[in-house]
């Protein structure tokens, strides 16, 4: 699916001067992002900062009012549906049909993405993300929100989407499992994924992120590196950031 | 996604609503309505059947009773007997012994509604013994708001349950998705909404449609009510179409009612309402509409002109004047014998012409009103799915109000050809009542029993055919706009 090979010099997520209003509201005021392959980058920004709006861009479920938004080189606005291929987007809450077991919900969704994927490949990439082998055929109502976001990531991992975006990924989860889900994401990446996440867990920020955004009135006010600096110096440097923002 | 995918999908959707409790609950409730629906049709239609096969018994006995006194009777005594009691008499077989009966013989299909059955008898009795003012003064015509509610047949668990049904089963598609979060995940993946919107929707509707259209059948064979359909097949086919037509016209509401993104609670409300308008108000109102647009003229009014005719009839020396004045129109040469317009066969014909003129006004306006009310809901009922639909099962099923004001008719004619039938025989009797057979105790002047006119019941096939046409046409064309609809608003999923 996802798995078509980026010309060298082409990224797989470019933003470029991206607007976004709602009626008097801007949400996105010029964003400009660039992302390639194996890198993560994460957007740290307060509530309404935009970085909802820019995964709404990304996967086409707005138009930006301007500005370019391209995933793997195609244009997200004119063609979503082509864009969506190189994407797989994992919610702050993975959703899943309750009656149906992880397995079954798997391979739901990869027959969305019009994947046909056997029993055995699918405990194969539940497997891979993480989740316990007994909690294959037990129903997704029971699952918590640390297992849901697994079989989130196992329709990533059958898609080999290009680009992973999470939304708020760690938010809820216990210190395990959010380091289980730092693991599997590094891995991702490792494999040359490219991943965006919104997020406000600066301590998460530095374990998986090489970059770091600080959206603020829209657009990305300081890029930073986290190896860097320490959790402290971090969190210091994103406080003064939106305070002068604010000022 | 690519479209030669979409199977795929649709059977990834079939495993999804077929996964869920609440569907199975849903048709196992659907298929014991019909059964039970089915059950009460059969019981109907057998007692029509019943009724139909009384009436032919008695039609025999009349004619094997009539030919066993003829010979009886054609052997010199020492009895007399009179008119009333001799069945070898024209008039006294046409008035008192004679078996004859206008039917409407329930139809293969008859199972599938009761209709106007209710009220409207299969099998009349079509008769001289006695002055009828209507021909169905057999039975009592109710109270329109129970006749509203009506029986619990097939027709209403197909027109007003199924659509509840396929709320219940498809209402939430999407919205339901949309309100879990399931939705962002599901618009996360690279198809179009329209293919998935496809996928649910289609899988919703061939579950239904499987329920539905499987449930009647096996009602209707657990049943044993469904006749003998080998020269019904097109019928039962076009009407099998447009309830299949009906079936995805609801799935295509709740299509478009999950295109207005508004939750799942919003979908079924909105839905739940339709179906109250489509199903209960509309036809409702439409039915007021045919009362309004046909009045029912008054049965009080006629009633009372019969009685006034009677008393007219009866004072002074109009009876013998009339008899001699329709004497005088039937055969002038002999209206000049006053013994004539003493014969009580002819003052009872003259008297009986005498009712009929008297009445004319009131039989045609009873008529015309029968004829306009069936016309104006066949035109009315197009407007709604639910009362285009239960048209076309009434008319497959012959219990529906046209055909009854047809049968009406029919019956009328056949009175009339009976008439013509023995009024030249009983006038030839009177004129020249010379026995046949001296000493022998009865007229001895009429034996063709067996040429006494049938009534020929009409063929319902064709109206069944014609209007289960003009239905799936409809009900196509009504489900086609509501889907292009829900297609249209479909292009993209909510932000």
């Amino acid at each position: 699916m996802g798995a078509s090979v980026l010309p060298a010099d082409e990224p797989v997520l470019a933003i470029g001067g991206a607007v976004k209003r709602f009626g008097a509201r801007t949400a996105l005021s010029g964003l400009d992002l660039r992302l390639d392959a194996g890198e993560v980058f994460a957007l740290l920004g307060p509530n309404g900062a935009g970085k909802t709006t820019t995964i709404n861009l990304i996967l086409g479920f707005l138009r930006a009012d301007s500005g370019t938004i391209r995933v793997c080189g195609i244009d997200a606005g004119a063609d979503p549906v082509g864009a969506r291929r190189h994407v797989a987007y994992i919610p702050e809450q993975v959703a899943l049909y309750p009656g149906l077991s992880g397995v079954e919900n798997l391979r739901y969704f990869a027959t969305l993405a019009g994947l046909e994927l056997s029993k055995d490949e699918a405990r194969a990439l539940l497997t891979e993300a993480g989740l316990a082998p007994e909690a294959y055929g037990r129903k997704a109502g029971a699952y918590s929100k640390g297992m849901r976001q697994k079989v989130g990531i196992a329709v990533a991992l059958a898609r080999r989407a290009q680009l992973l975006l999470l939304d708020e990924p760690t938010s809820g989860l216990d210190p395990s499992a959010a380091a289980d889900f730092s693991a599997t994401i590094r891995a991702a990446a490792g494999r040359g994924t490219a991943v965006l996440m919104a997020t406000h867990d600066l301590y998460r920020v530095r374990e998986m992120a090489g970059r770091v955004g600080v959206l603020s009135g829209g657009r990305i006010v300081e890029e930073i590196d986290p190896r860097t600096l320490d959790h402290v110096a971090l969190e210091r440097l994103y406080i003064d950031r939106l305070a002068e923002r604010a000022a | 996604m690519s479209a030669a995918r979409f199977p795929l999908l649709l059977a990834a959707e079939l495993r999804l609503i077929l996964r869920e409790r609440l569907t199975w609950a849903i048709l196992a409730a659907l298929v014991a309505a019909l059964c039970l629906a089915a059950w009460t049709g059969a019981g109907r239609v057998a007692a029509a059947r019943t009724a139909l096969a009384a009436a032919a018994a008695d039609g025999e006995r009349a004619v094997r009773e009539a030919k066993a006194a003829h010979l009886r009777y054609g052997r010199p005594a020492a009895i007399k007997v009179n008119y009333w009691q001799d069945p070898t008499d024209a008039f006294g077989y046409m008035t008192y012994f004679m078996a004859a009966y206008a039917v409407k013989p329930p139809t293969p299909l008859a199972v599938l509604a009761a209709g106007q059955s209710d009220v409207q008898p299969a099998v009349t009795k079509v008769g001289f013994g006695f002055s009828t003012v209507f021909d169905d003064t057999a039975t009592e015509i109710g109270s329109a708001a129970a006749l509203r509610l009506g029986p619990f047949d097939l027709a209403f668990v197909l027109v007003v349950l199924v659509p509840l049904a396929i709320i219940a089963l498809a209402g939430t598609r999407l919205s339901s998705e949309h309100d879990s979060g399931i939705l962002r995940m599901i618009a996360a993946q690279p198809a179009r909404p329209r293919r998935v919107a496809g996928a649910k929707f289609g899988a919703a509707a061939l579950v239904a449609l499987t329920a539905t259209l499987g449930g009647t059948m096996l009602a209707l064979l657990l049943s044993g009510g469904l006749g003998d359909l080998a020269d019904w097949s097109g019928a039962a086919a076009l009407l099998a179409a447009a309830l299949a037509a009906y079936v995805v016209f609801w799935v295509a509401a709740c299509a478009l009612a999950a295109s207005l993104w508004r939750g799942a609670v919003t979908a079924l409300a909105g839905l739940v309402l339709a179906w109250a308008c489509l199903t209960i108000a509309l036809p409702t109102a439409l039915g007021l509409a045919v009362d309004a647009l046909a009045p029912v003229p008054s049965r009080i009014a006629a009633i009372d002109a019969s009685r006034q005719a009677q008393a007219r009839f009866y004072a002074g020396e109009e009876a013998p004047r009339v008899t001699a004045a329709w004497l005088a129109t039937k055969r002038p040469e002999d209206a000049r014998r006053p013994e004539l317009a003493d014969a009580p066969e002819l003052k009872r014909l003259a008297r009986d012409d005498y009712y009929d003129e008297a009445l004319a006004d009131h039989h045609r306006a009873a008529g015309a009103q029968a004829l306009a009310a069936s016309a104006w809901s066949r035109r009315l009922a197009l407007l709604s799915p639910a009362t285009a639909l239960t048209l076309a099962l009434e008319t497959a099923s012959g219990t529906d109000a046209g055909r009854h004001a047809a049968f009406l008719t029919d019956a009328a004619a056949y009175r009339r050809s009976l008439r013509a039938f023995f009024e030249p025989r009983i006038l030839a009797q009177a004129v020249d009542p010379a026995p046949v057979c001296a000493g022998c105790p009865a007229r001895l002047d009429f034996d063709a029993y067996d040429a006494v006119p049938a009534f020929a019941p009409a063929d319902a096939r064709a109206a069944a055919a014609r209007q289960a046409l003009l239905t799936l046409v409809c009900l196509g064309a009504a489900a086609f706009l509501l889907a292009a609809l829900a297609v249209r608003r479909l292009k993209q999923w909510p932000a």
